[in-house]
């Protein structure tokens, strides 16, 4: 079955490195992936937007279909409210806390999860960098697109060797954040 | 065994030009094309190639041609309004029959349009880029896989040719980003068709002189073999001339040497057309749509099928009057306002064709062809 989500932050935050690693993940799992990224006229420090497609068979059609994105991380308001509106109904929005405001109409239609994203990469990690590995990790257990194991490794095996360690950790700390969402 | 990577379209259209043997490459800079003349600077050198950014698309065009002459297996590539640019010279290669792989990376028109949204607009300025009486041979792929075996096309037919080839991605399959298996290195080589040299006495070497239906034969500049290259008509040694016998005999030439090698030169793919009584025909990114769009209309028992050009121009002519004969509805989609409708219409002689057209730089999703099929049955 097609699965689509969507990452959506500000230019230079790590939201297409996180949505790559997603896609390669899949295709390292045996599936098919696509990975549709903003294409514009502003991208650092611009409202970005990447569009992970999944599925078990070609992807033939390669943008995500309105209405039909089950999830959606977003670490800018601008973003957020740029690229809202092709949601599915009950989608998971998972929003950082510090930088993205969710008015209460939209947490009536979908299931929000606020997180400090940035502020917990920066603070309980230890390095702000991770930020895309922290949130990568929350995608993968609130929506269980792919174990936690194929995208794990994945993940060790993107990063600058430099930083694999570190990037462990964020995985880590990302995985018990949304264990802790899930069971409240 | 074949090679599996992970990649766009534009990046496949780099990495099958030097793995053809292009081995020049010259360009100016414009969105959605860039990525192709990126890769070109940094990979070129590496194979004892050169690149060189002109100061305009005008000058690059000129640069990409001058190299060829010289025996170089030459490539440029823009966006519509760096094709307008290049025109002009166009015309000279098409003249002097001096071989070019032009790249076009299809985006919203006219003038500098919608420079990062997907368009199919460039279909007809791809048959007729510049003035005067040719045939143009444009290829356009479909899917990753294509992006680069239609490149080493590309590059096969301009060779044999000596003419120019176009290129034409739109921007969904230049940058679409997925993984892609490619046939091995050597088996890519074994494909790979160079232009023909002339080997006879030099005095006598008269390159224009070819028969109809043949490209002329130019040796590269600088090895001893004379000969002059002017945009005007000119004789079988390449000099000026304003004789109507001669003039007439380089058009039937430039228009023969592709129109009466079809069988040759086009390229279509065929999808669930043997039960169909619906025959959609898409192209480029848009097929993508068609294709999954036919299987939601077969769950629903409507049989539909797929005619996919891939030579947009020559047009798989003889194919698409087939097609008239003997479907009983036609469906074509483009990302334009029916630039390749009028082709369809001409060699079906139909005029119950149903359409999906748009030109506002988004892509058409394969429900919106479901419910317009629908409509027309």
């Amino acid at each position: 079955m097609r699965r689509e989500l969507r990452f959506t932050g500000a230019g230079g935050q790590g939201v297409l490195t996180a949505g790559a690693i997603l896609a390669q993940a899949k295709i390292n799992d045996g599936g098919f992936s696509i990975k549709a990224s903003t294409y514009s006229s502003q991208v650092r420090g611009g409202p970005t937007k990447v569009d992970i497609l999944l599925d078990e068979s070609e992807i033939l059609f390669p943008y995500a279909i309105d209405g039909q994105i089950e999830f959606m991380l977003s670490t800018a308001q601008q973003s957020f409210n740029m690229y809202k509106s092709e949601l599915a109904p009950n989608a998971i929005i998972v929003v950082d806390s510090h930088l993205v405001e969710v008015s209460d109409e939209d947490r009536a239609k979908y299931t929000v999860y606020d997180v400090p994203i940035i502020y917990t990469a920066k603070n309980v990690v230890g390095n702000v960098v991770t930020q895309s590995v922290v949130a990568l990790a929350i995608t993968v257990e609130l929506t269980k697109v792919l174990s936690n194991e194929v995208v794990y490794e994945t993940m060790v095996n993107s990063v600058p060797p430099k930083s694999v360690e570190v990037n462990k950790k964020a995985y880590d700390v990302g995985v018990e954040i949304a264990k802790k969402l899930l069971a409240k | 065994m074949g090679r599996k990577l992970i990649t766009t379209g534009n990046d496949l259209v780099s990495m099958a030009a030097l793995e053809a043997g292009c081995n020049f490459f010259a360009g100016y800079p414009i969105t959605p094309s860039s990525d192709i003349m990126h890769n070109m600077s940094v990979e070129l050198p590496k194979f004892d190639g050169h690149f060189i950014q002109m100061e305009d698309e005008i000058g690059s065009v000129c640069a990409a041609i001058g190299a060829s002459m010289s025996g170089a297996k030459a490539m440029t590539g823009s966006s519509g309004p760096g094709i307008s640019l290049k025109s002009e010279q166009i015309g000279y290669s098409f003249i002097t029959e001096v071989p070019l792989v032009i790249v076009n990376v299809m985006r919203g028109g006219p003038s500098t349009g919608l420079p990062t949204h997907v368009s199919q607009a460039d279909v007809g300025q791809a048959k007729y880029p510049t003035h005067g009486d040719y045939a143009s041979i444009s290829l356009c792929p479909g899917s990753l896989e294509e992006c680069y075996s239609m490149t080493i096309e590309a590059f096969n037919l301009a060779e044999k040719y000596m003419t120019p080839v176009f290129l034409l991605l739109d921007e969904t399959v230049g940058h679409m980003q997925s993984e892609v298996e490619l046939p091995d290195l050597e088996d890519v080589k074994k494909m790979v068709i160079n232009r023909e040299v002339y080997t006879g006495d030099k005095d006598t070497y008269e390159p224009y002189n070819a028969p109809m239906d043949k490209p002329a034969v130019l040796n590269p500049f600088f090895k001893g073999y004379k000969y002059h290259v002017t945009g005007l008509h000119h004789g079988h040694k390449g000099f000026p001339t304003e004789d109507p016998v001669q003039s007439q005999y380089n058009i039937d030439r430039l228009t023969g040497k592709v129109n009466n090698n079809r069988g040759d030169i086009v390229k279509y793919a065929e999808y669930m057309l043997d039960d169909a009584d619906i025959c959609i025909i898409a192209y480029g990114s848009i097929s993508r749509s068609a294709k999954s769009a036919i299987a939601k209309l077969r769950e629903k028992g409507i049989k539909a099928g797929m005619f996919r050009p891939i030579t947009l121009w020559p047009s798989p002519d003889k194919q698409l009057q087939e097609i008239g004969k003997k479907f009983k509805h036609i469906f074509v989609t483009e990302l334009n306002m029916g630039q390749y409708l009028e082709e369809v219409q001409r060699c079906t002689k139909r005029d119950d064709i149903g359409t999906l057209h748009r030109a506002n730089g988004k892509p058409i999703p394969p429900l919106e062809i479901v419910a317009k099929v629908e409509e027309m049955l």
